[in-house]
C-alpha cells in the first residue's frame, strides 16, 4: 500500500508575459488506501499537481513521495484523463492490454478478459474506439488504469467530459471497484456534488497561484455507501463553495 | 416465385461493385481518348493502344522490353530506398527538433526550388556519364520533399496520447511502435508513393540525359528515330509497372488504415 505526501510544491511555467507561478506551497497528505478529492476552478493548477504526481512533469520545487510504500522505485500507479485518450487503432481489448506489456501473453489476456467483463465491455472486446460512445470509452480508459492494480489511481476530472446521466453511473463504478481495491485514490475535480460523493476528504484549492486553502473532511459526516440523491451532498457541496468562494478572484470588480 | 427487391441485396456488395464500376469507367475514358486522338491526328502521327501493344509485345520478342524496363525499375528502387532512408531520418530529426529545423531550413528550401534537372546535369558533370551519378542526382532531387513531409507527420503526432503512454510507464520501445509509429504511418506511405512517383519520373529524365540503357534511353533513341509507337510503348510499360506498384502501397495502406474508416457508433 502507498499514501501520498507532498511537501512545499511550487510550479513555475515561463511563458512569453514572464514567469508564472502555478502551484505555491502545496502540501498534502493522502492515506493509504484514502479517497481524497481536489476542488477547485479551472486553471488552479489541480491537472499540474497530478502531473507532478505521476512524474510527467519533473521539473518543480518541493518535495513528492508515496510513504508506506515498501518495494524499489515508486509504487504503481494508474492514470485515467479527462478524455479517454485511447489508441484509434487498437481494439478495445488490445487497448487495455497496451498498460500491461508489449507483446501479448495468455496471461495478460485473461486478465485484460476479466477487466473487460468488470466494466461491462465483454462484448466489445474486438471494436475499435471510434465505434463506442464517449461512455463507453471512459470505461476503457478506466480499465486501462485499474488492470495495473495501481497502488494510487490518479483521476483527473475523468467524468467531465460525460452527460450527466453516464457521469452519475461511471462514479458508482468508480467506488465499486475501489471497494473492491482499496488503493489511494487522488481526485482532481471542479464539480462540488462529485467530490462531496466520491471522496473520504475534500481539498479546496484557489487559482493564482494554486495552493490548498481548505479541507472538509467527510469521514465521520457522510458514511458510505453512500446514496447520489442524499440531501446532505447538497449541503456538503455547498459547504465547499462557501470555504472556496472568499478565494475566488472574478473579474475586475472582485480583484480590486 | 418471389424476387427480392434491390433494397434487400447487402449494403457493402453494392457499394464495391459501384465502385468498381466507376474506377473501370474511369480507365476506359482514357483509352477513348488515346483512341479519339489517334484518330484526329492520326495512326502515323499518334498510334492508336493496340498499335501500341503490338510493338510491345514486338520489343518483348526481341528480349528488349523487360531488359530497359527492368534496369529502369532498379535505378528507380535504388533512388527510392535511400531517399526514403535519408529523408525519413532528417524529417523525423527536424520534426522533433526546433534548431535542427531552422539549421537546415535553408537547405531544404534551396532543394525544394532549385529546377529538378539541375542536380542531375551537375552530378553527370561532376561525377561521370555513370549510374551512381544519376542516383546520387535523383537523391538530391528528392530528399527534401520527404524532409518536408515527414516533419509535419512528427509534428502532427497526437503528444497527449504519449502523454498517457509515459503516465502508464510504458518502455520507451513500445511507445514509439504502438503510439508514435502508427500516428506517423499515413504520413510515411504518402510520401512514399510521392518519392516513388517522382522518382520514376526523374529516372527516366536521368536516362534520357546521360545513359545507354533504361526506358528514358530507349524513348530517347525511339525519338531520334521519329518512331512514336516505340516511345508509347515505353512509357506505357513502364507506368503499367508503377501503377501496379502504386495499387499496391495503396492496398496494403488500406488494411493497416482500416481503423480510420467512418464507421457508425454502436451506441
Amino acid at each position: 500500500m502507498a499514501g501520498i505526501r507532498c511537501t512545499a510544491l511550487r510550479k513555475v511555467f515561463a511563458s512569453s508575459r514572464g514567469p508564472k507561478v502555478v502551484l505555491e506551497g502545496v502540501n498534502l497528505e493522502v492515506r493509504s488506501g484514502e479517497f481524497v478529492a481536489v476542488l477547485g476552478p479551472s486553471g488552479c493548477g489541480k491537472s499540474t499537481l497530478l502531473n507532478i504526481l505521476s512524474g510527467l512533469e519533473r521539473d518543480y520545487e518541493g518535495r513528492v513521495s508515496f510513504p508506506g510504500f515498501a518495494g524499489r522505485g515508486e509504487p504503481v500507479l494508474g492514470y485515467v484523463f479527462q478524455e479517454p485518450r485511447l489508441l484509434p487503432w487498437m481494439t478495445v481489448r488490445q487497448n487495455i492490454h497496451f498498460a500491461l506489456e508489449a507483446t501479448p501473453s495468455p496471461e495478460a489476456g485473461a486478465r485484460v478478459r476479466n477487466w473487460l467483463e468488470r466494466v461491462g465491455l465483454a462484448d466489445y472486446y474486438d471494436y475499435y474506439p471510434n465505434q463506442l460512445s464517449v461512455g463507453m470509452q471512459h470505461r476503457v480508459s478506466l480499465a486501462r488504469a485499474l488492470i495495473l492494480d495501481p497502488q494510487v489511481l490518479l483521476l483527473d476530472e475523468p467524468f467531465s467530459s460525460l452527460d450527466e446521466i453516464t457521469a452519475m453511473s461511471m462514479r458508482g463504478e468508480v467506488l465499486e471497484l475501489w471497494k473492491e481495491q482499496r488503493g489511494t485514490v487522488l481526485l482532481v475535480t471542479h464539480n462540488p456534488l462529485e467530490a462531496v460523493y466520491l471522496a473520504d476528504r475534500v481539498l479546496i484549492m484557489a487559482a493564482n497561484p494554486g495552493r490548498i486553502v481548505a479541507e472538509l473532511d467527510l469521514t465521520g459526516r457522510l458514511p458510505r455507501p453512500r446514496d447520489p440523491e442524499d440531501r446532505r451532498l447538497w449541503e456538503l457541496s455547498r459547504e465547499t463553495v462557501r470555504l472556496l468562494s472568499p478565494h475566488l478572484r472574478l473579474g475586475s470588480a472582485a480583484g480590486g | 416465385m418471389e424476387t427480392l427487391p434491390a433494397r434487400a441485396q447487402p449494403r457493402a456488395t453494392g457499394e464495391l461493385s459501384r465502385s468498381l464500376g466507376l474506377r473501370l469507367l474511369s480507365l476506359l475514358s482514357i483509352v477513348l481518348a488515346w483512341l479519339l486522338l489517334s484518330w484526329l491526328m492520326g495512326r502515323t502521327v499518334v498510334p492508336g493502344p493496340l498499335e501500341t501493344v503490338a510493338f510491345l509485345v514486338r520489343e518483348h520478342e526481341r528480349g528488349q522490353l523487360w531488359l530497359h524496363v527492368g534496369i529502369t525499375l532498379w535505378r528507380v528502387m535504388v533512388a527510392f530506398t535511400i531517399t526514403m532512408a535519408l529523408g525519413v531520418l532528417i524529417g523525423v530529426a527536424v520534426g522533433a527538433s526546433r534548431t535542427l529545423d531552422r539549421l537546415l531550413e535553408a537547405w531544404v528550401v534551396t532543394g525544394l526550388a532549385v529546377p529538378r534537372i539541375l542536380p542531375l546535369v551537375v552530378c553527370y558533370l561532376l561525377i561521370g556519364l555513370n549510374d551512381t551519378a544519376a542516383i546520387v542526382g535523383l537523391v538530391i532531387i528528392l530528399v527534401p520533399q520527404v524532409v518536408v513531409q515527414m516533419r509535419e507527420g512528427i509534428r502532427a503526432i497526437d503528444l497527449k496520447l504519449v502523454e498517457m503512454a509515459r503516465a502508464l510507464r510504458r518502455p520507451r520501445g513500445q511507445i514509439w511502435r504502438q503510439v508514435v509509429l502508427p500516428q506517423l504511418a499515413p504520413y510515411l506511405l504518402g510520401t512514399a508513393r510521392g518519392a516513388l512517383s517522382l522518382s520514376w519520373k526523374m529516372v527516366v529524365f536521368a536516362e534520357l540525359l546521360g545513359r545507354t540503357s533504361g526506358v528514358g534511353y530507349q524513348i530517347n533513341f525511339y525519338f531520334q528515330m521519329f518512331e512514336m509507337r516505340g516511345i508509347l510503348a515505353y512509357g506505357l510499360a513502364m507506368t503499367l509497372v508503377l501503377a501496379a506498384v502504386d495499387l499496391t502501397m495503396l492496398a496494403l495502406g488500406e488494411r493497416a488504415f482500416r481503423w480510420r474508416r467512418p464507421v457508425e457508433r454502436v451506441v
